[in-house]
C-alpha cells in the first residue's frame, strides 16, 4: 500500500506531471517569432493568446525549458533555435506586472547560473527588451531583490565579458539610472517601478536635479517637484518644463515692487 | 560522340561538340562556368557592384580549366542575353529585361553595360544553342555576405554562398557615396543598443541629450552615414525639436522623419520622399513606421545597399539582415538625395 502512495505521490510530483501543453497556435508562436532590429519582438499568430498563454505558465515552462518548442529561424549558434525560443520566452514575459517580474527575473538567474539559459538572453532580460520593460531593472537598482539578481548575474558572467559585467554593475551601481535620468524627457513614458521605488541616481539626487531644472538643463516631473517641496525647496513646473517663464515673472514682480516702492518714497519725500 | 558540358548554370548542360566525335568514346566533360560583374578595369569587388546611373560596368562569362572563358570558344554558335531584373519595395519583381541594347545581343563572352536605370538588379546571362536551346546562368554569390546575421545569429538566407545576386545602381554620386560608407561600417557594435553614445558633450541649456544606452540607433546611424558621406550638397538636418521633448533641441533625427512626409521634425529638404512606385536604390534611406510590421512596436530606418537589403543598426551591429519585402519590416518609405 505505501508502495502505491508513494508511486502516486511521485507521479504527481513528477516533471512530467507539470509539464505544459502547447497549443498548436503556441508552438507556431514559439516556433517563427522574431526579435526586430529595431527593437521589440514579432510575434506570430495571435499576439494576446500568446502573452496569455506564457504569463500565465511562466513558471511551469521556466521549469522545463527543453519543452519548449525550438524556433524555426535558423541560426548560426550552436543549440541557437533552442536559445531563441528561451529568448521568446524571456521577452514575452517582460508584460508581467513588476512584482511578478521580479519573481521572474529570479528564476531567470537561477537558470543562468544553472547555465540553463545563455548570456545575451539573461543580459536581456535586465536591460528589457520591450517598452514594458526596458530600463526596469536599472530603474529599480535600489530595490533589495533587484540587487541580489545584478549580484548573481555579475558573479556568473565570465570575467572576460567586460561589457556585460560594467552593464551590469553599472545597472546595480545606480549609474545606469543616472545616465537615464539626466538625459531623459520628463514627458516620455517612464519605466515602471516597484512599490517605494523613486526614480534616483547614487550621483545626483533631487536636490541636484531641482538645481539643474533652475540652471534650465532640464525640467522636472510632477512627482520631483513634490519630492523637492517635501525638502523644503520650492520648485515649478511650467507647461514647458522650463522655469524662465517664472523667473522673468519674478523678475517683473521685483521691478514693479521697485517702482511702486520708489513711488511711495517720492511722495513721502514730496510731503 | 564527345560532349562537354557547363557546370554552374540553371543545371549541369551537356552540348554535343562534333569536333570531339569518335566513334570509340562516349563521354561528358564538365567545366565549371559563371558570370561575375566589375567595375571597368577592376576585379569583382566582394562587397557587390553598385555603379551611379550612366557609369559603365562589365559582364563576364567565366568558364574554363583555368578560370578564363576558353569553353565559351567551344561552344558553337551560341548567342548570348544580358538580363536584368530590379527588385520593388515589396520584394517582387519587374520582368526580365536586356540591359543591352538588340543590336549588342551577339556571340560574346563579355559584355559592357551602361547603368541607365538606378535599382538593385539581378542579373542573368542567356546562352541560345544553334539547336535554339537556352541556358540560363543567373548571377549567383561567390561567398556569404558580410554582417549577414541579426543579433540573435539568424542569418539572412539570400545573402548566403550560391544565392542570387544583384548589381546596384545608385541614383547619384552623393547617393553612391551615402552606400559605401554604409559599407564601411558592416559588422560595427557602435551602434548596438546597449552601447552609450554621447550625441553632443555639451548640449547646452536649451538642447537634451538624449539618453542612447539601450535603445535602438538606427537613426543615429543613418544621420551619421548620410552626414559623413556629403559632399556638402546634400545634408539632413541634425538637431531636431520634438514634442517628445518639450520641443527642446535634441537628438537626430528620428525614423518617423525618413518615414512620413512631410518629415515629423525636420522639413530634410535635401532628402525628398520618392514616389510610392518608386523602385528601392543604393544609397536610399528606407523606413518603417512605428506600428510598422507583425505587431512591431517600433520603426527602423537603414540604407539600401547594392542588393536591396537595408544597411541598419541592429540590436547588436550594422547588419544585412533585412531585405526588400520583409512583412516585419513593411509598409516602407523611401528618400532620396541626389
Amino acid at each position: 500500500m505505501k508502495i502505491i502512495i508513494a508511486s502516486m505521490l511521485l507521479l504527481i510530483s513528477s516533471p512530467l506531471s507539470r509539464s505544459v501543453e502547447f497549443p498548436p497556435e503556441i508552438v507556431k508562436g514559439f516556433q517563427k517569432s522574431e526579435f526586430l532590429e529595431g527593437g521589440g519582438i514579432a510575434i506570430e499568430g495571435d499576439r494576446a493568446a500568446f502573452i496569455s498563454f506564457v504569463t500565465n505558465n511562466w513558471r511551469s515552462l521556466t521549469d522545463d525549458l527543453d519543452s519548449l518548442p525550438p524556433s524555426d529561424l535558423p541560426s548560426i549558434y550552436p543549440n541557437g533555435q533552442h536559445e531563441y525560443s528561451v529568448a521568446i520566452l524571456g521577452t514575452a514575459c517582460e508584460t508581467l506586472q513588476p512584482e511578478e517580474y521580479v519573481s521572474f527575473l529570479q528564476k531567470w538567474v537561477g537558470l543562468f547560473e544553472k547555465d540553463q539559459i545563455p548570456l545575451r538572453v539573461m543580459e536581456n532580460s535586465l536591460s528589457g527588451v520591450t517598452n514594458s520593460k526596458r530600463n526596469f531593472v536599472s530603474a529599480n537598482w535600489q530595490e533589495p531583490r533587484i540587487q541580489a539578481i545584478l549580484r548573481r548575474a555579475i558573479e556568473k558572467t565570465p570575467k572576460a565579458s567586460t561589457e556585460q559585467i560594467n552593464l551590469f554593475t553599472g545597472m546595480l551601481t545606480g549609474k545606469c539610472a543616472g545616465d537615464y535620468l539626466n538625459s531623459q524627457s520628463d514627458v516620455i513614458v517612464r519605466p515602471q517601478t516597484l512599490a517605494g521605488v523613486k526614480l534616483v541616481d547614487s550621483d545626483l539626487g533631487v536636490v541636484d536635479r531641482v538645481k539643474r531644472m533652475a540652471s534650465g538643463k532640464r525640467s522636472l516631473s510632477a512627482e520631483d517637484v513634490d519630492s523637492a517641496k517635501q525638502r523644503g525647496i520650492t520648485a515649478y513646473l511650467t507647461p514647458g518644463g522650463s522655469l524662465w517663464p517664472v523667473c522673468v515673472a519674478g523678475i517683473v514682480l521685483l521691478l514693479a515692487l521697485g517702482a511702486v516702492l520708489r513711488g511711495k518714497r517720492r511722495k513721502a519725500s514730496m510731503r | 560522340m564527345g560532349r562537354f558540358g557547363i557546370d554552374g548554370a540553371t543545371k549541369s548542360t551537356p552540348i554535343d561538340l562534333p569536333g570531339l566525335d569518335d566513334a570509340n568514346l562516349s563521354y561528358i566533360v564538365y567545366i565549371p562556368a559563371d558570370i561575375e560583374l566589375h567595375e571597368v578595369g577592376a576585379i569583382p569587388n566582394p562587397n557587390g557592384l553598385c555603379v551611379k546611373k550612366d557609369e559603365t560596368f562589365q559582364a563576364h562569362f567565366v568558364g574554363g580549366l583555368d578560370g578564363s572563358s576558353d569553353c565559351f570558344n567551344l561552344i558553337p554558335d551560341v548567342v548570348t542575353e544580358w538580363q536584368g531584373r530590379r527588385v520593388k519595395r515589396d520584394g517582387t519583381f519587374e520582368a526580365w529585361s536586356a540591359l543591352h541594347n538588340a543590336s549588342d545581343v551577339a556571340r560574346s563572352a563579355d559584355e559592357t553595360i551602361v547603368a541607365n536605370t538606378p535599382g538593385c538588379f539581378q542579373v542573368r546571362m542567356l546562352m541560345t544553342l544553334s539547336d535554339a536551346s537556352t541556358i540560363e546562368f543567373p548571377l549567383l554569390r561567390k561567398q556569404n555576405a558580410r554582417s549577414f546575421v541579426n543579433g540573435q545569429g539568424t542569418p539572412n538566407i539570400v545573402l548566403l554562398t550560391g544565392e542570387l545576386d544583384y548589381f546596384g545602381v545608385a541614383k547619384g554620386r552623393n547617393a553612391k557615396a551615402v552606400r559605401g560608407n554604409a559599407v564601411s561600417w558592416l559588422g560595427s557594435t557602435q551602434y548596438s543598443t546597449k552601447a552609450e553614445m554621447i550625441m553632443n558633450p555639451d548640449p547646452g541649456p536649451q538642447a537634451v541629450n538624449p539618453s542612447t544606452q539601450n535603445s535602438s540607433k538606427c537613426n543615429i546611424f543613418v544621420t551619421h552615414i548620410v552626414n559623413q558621406s556629403d559632399d556638402g550638397s546634400c545634408p539632413a538636418d541634425y538637431w531636431v525639436r520634438p514634442a517628445l521633448w518639450n520641443n527642446k533641441w535634441a537628438a537626430p533625427l528620428a525614423t518617423e522623419d525618413w518615414f512620413t512626409d512631410p518629415s515629423e521634425h525636420s522639413f530634410l529638404v535635401n532628402w525628398p520622399p520618392t514616389a510610392i512606385d518608386a523602385f528601392p536604390a543604393p544609397g536610399m534611406v528606407e523606413a518603417t513606421n512605428r506600428q510598422a510590421g507583425v505587431n512591431a512596436g517600433s520603426g527602423h530606418v537603414g540604407i539600401v545597399d547594392y542588393d536591396g537589403t537595408w544597411i541598419n543598426a541592429g540590436g547588436e551591429t550594422v547588419n544585412k539582415y533585412i531585405s526588400q519585402g520583409d512583412v516585419k519590416y513593411s509598409p516602407v518609405n523611401l528618400r532620396s538625395s541626389e
